[in-house]
């Protein structure tokens, strides 16, 4: 199944990006700027993770750490933009 | 890991509709009032939406004096240049006697403390907004909301020498208190509501509400059990309904995550008296949301002067300092050990500062720094001093750890140590202390010091107290006020977000019951 997450941009009060969060899986938009992805996941959390593999600045060295590099092949596949948020709501 | 698959809206109806709203609502209105028979607030609403106060805070009210009969205030705003003079007035038409108080030349957005007017006897402060239009009419208007039991004085004042004042001011006051106590009921009625509405049953209703949305058979609402490892540490399990609908409302997938606005709780690092034996340090750390606001003071109930060196603990109680009037009492927190406090507080580790003498430059060994004994007491220390000596090995080095000054009873030893490495002295036969540090950065054969770990007393040698420390927790922020309240009445707390990007909003509570004061207080 499909969970939307919003990638945010503010932060917590110790200054850190906050976590994607879930949104409802129909959401066009979110309560602050942003961007909306669907991650085929079963739970936020687990998407969550997967979103973070899809994201890595570097790909992994698939001869050298071959599976994971595959995680993180298999993840940039589940993971699809949806629309960016950049009005806040 | 639940994802119940639940719609935004069948998550809003739950929490919003049904506990917020039914059951929190009127709650919350009974907290106000109880605290309006029982305290000595002065609250602030204002009547205008223009922002041009995000802040204000009065003192010193007296109706027909200093505001109307009504406790209503008239405020203007003139321009000042590029900033702002503020004016209030006791009563419409900003007549120059009707001046009670003013803030003059403020930026937008400043802070300032009220100039009293016309010896109106006003204190306080505003915080202007971002953006401040000009007002030059009747139509920015103030109330003044002051708590009954700080009316009492103002009306029998006994200041026009009639007798009876004083004991009107008595039997009004203990009139007043019956008010609050009958309250309390209404308090407690709503109170079991909520366990009915989430854990309850009934002859034909098996389930409850709660239980049957998440899926659960919770039998509280809440439930913070305290266990201890074996270890000395110890730690809390947190169970209930509460806690398995935080979980289902991080999890769900469908209506995505549900949350209500977060109330961010910081927790000082401790401050330990001067006059303390003993000697250590707590870290700053953030506790749960549920954790109230105030002092959380400590004291050595078993020390070194009772024979518990290396197992020091001590006991501690709460109180609140917002109002909110909760006090704890605790106990069981060990030198060197995890602690999780009652209502959310921690995880905490009260840690040893050690001393060390004959090495002031740390060319024998490292600088002091945590965890340098295991295992220490009575027997393998001297009060909690060892006495060390460094020796040559080659090109290296060797320490060794005595509990005497004489140095003839040998406790622990590290043999063939390279300068400046790391080292674990090991235990001496059945001593059973290790020394874990590290050597210096020139190490001399021969030379000799101390290393104490400052142990703590319950009889301090300046006073005769117990060593003691304290630590605050204070709110970051504004707190978003279903969690506070469930915080608060309930030991609970909920999934949260930052405000603006709950699903779940405050005024599922707060709509439709007593006018928003400037700053919220339950």
């Amino acid at each position: 199944m499909a969970i939307r997450l919003w990638i945010r941009q503010d932060k917590t009060s110790k200054g850190a990006l906050e976590e994607p969060k879930a949104v409802a899986i129909d959401a066009t938009t979110a309560p602050g700027p942003g961007e909306l992805v669907d991650v085929d996941a079963a739970t936020p959390a687990e998407a969550r993770r997967v979103l973070k593999l899809a994201r890595l600045k570097e790909a992994p060295d698939r001869k050298k750490d071959r599976e994971t590099w595959n995680l993180w092949d298999d993840a940039r596949d589940r993971v699809r933009p949806v629309a960016r948020t950049d009005v806040e709501g | 890991m639940a994802n119940l698959q639940m719609t935004a809206a069948q998550w809003e109806r739950l929490i919003g509709e049904e506990l917020a709203g039914g059951i929190l609502a009127p709650m919350r209105e009974l907290e106000e009032l109880y605290d309006k028979f029982t305290r000595e607030r002065t609250q602030v609403v204002i009547l205008n939406l223009n922002g041009n106060l995000t802040a204000l805070t009065l003192r010193g009210a007296r109706r027909g004096v200093n505001c109307s009969i009504g406790y209503e205030l008239w405020v203007r705003f003139t321009a000042n240049g590029g900033n702002w003079d503020v004016e209030f007035f006791r009563a419409a038409g900003a007549g120059g006697g009707d001046l009670v108080a003013s803030v003059t030349n403020l930026a937008d957005g400043g802070t300032d403390d009220l100039d009293e007017e016309n010896a109106s006897g006003w204190e306080g402060s505003l915080t202007l907004g971002a953006a401040v239009v000009a007002v030059a009419d009747d139509l920015f208007k103030v109330l003044v909301v002051l708590d009954y039991p700080a009316r009492l004085p103002l009306i029998w004042t006994q200041a026009d020498q009639i007798e009876q004042d004083k004991f009107m001011r008595q039997r009004a006051a203990a009139a007043y208190s019956a008010v609050a106590t009958s309250l309390l009921n209404g308090i407690g009625e709503l109170r079991a509501l909520a366990d009915f509405w989430g854990v309850g049953v009934a002859r034909d209703m098996p389930v409850a509400r709660g239980n049957a949305f998440n899926r659960v058979e919770e039998t509280v609402l809440v439930e913070d059990r305290e266990n201890e490892d074996g270890q000395g540490n110890v730690v809390r399990s947190i169970r209930g309904l509460l806690a398995a609908m935080t979980v289902n409302m991080q999890d769900e997938g469908t209506g995505g995550e549900q949350d209500v606005v977060r109330r961010v709780i910081a927790a000082s690092a401790a401050t330990f008296d001067a006059s303390n034996t003993g000697k250590g340090s707590v870290a700053s750390h953030t506790p749960l949301e549920k954790t109230p606001i105030g002092r959380w003071t400590w004291q050595c109930d078993d020390g070194s002067d009772t024979g518990a060196l290396g197992r020091e603990t001590f006991s501690g109680s709460f109180v609140a300092t917002d109002g909110s009037g909760i006090t704890v009492t605790f106990s069981g927190l060990q030198v060197e050990k995890d602690y999780d406090g009652p209502r959310g507080f921690g995880t905490i580790r009260l840690r040893r500062t050690y001393a060390k003498t004959g090495d002031g430059s740390n060319l024998h060994l490292a600088a002091v720094t945590t965890g340098i004994f295991v295992g220490e007491n009575d027997q393998n220390t001297n009060a909690g001093v060892l006495y060390w000596e460094v020796q040559a090995n080659g090109g290296n080095w060797d320490y060794a750890f005595y509990s005497d000054a004489g140095r003839t009873r040998l406790v622990a030893q590290a043999t063939n140590i390279a300068t400046g490495a790391a080292f674990t002295a090991t235990p001496f036969g059945t001593t059973g202390i290790t020394v874990v540090w590290t050597a210096g950065s020139a190490p001399v054969d021969g030379t000799q010091g101390t290393i104490s770990c400052q142990p703590f007393v319950t009889s301090r040698s300046a006073d005769g107290q117990p060593d003691r420390f304290y630590i605050d927790t204070s709110l970051t922020g504004t707190a978003g006020l279903i969690q506070k309240l469930l915080a608060d009445r309930f030991d609970g707390y909920l999934n949260s977000d930052a405000s603006g990007s709950e699903t779940i909003e405050d005024a599922w509570m707060t709509g439709g019951t007593f006018p928003p004061f400037v700053t919220a207080d339950n």
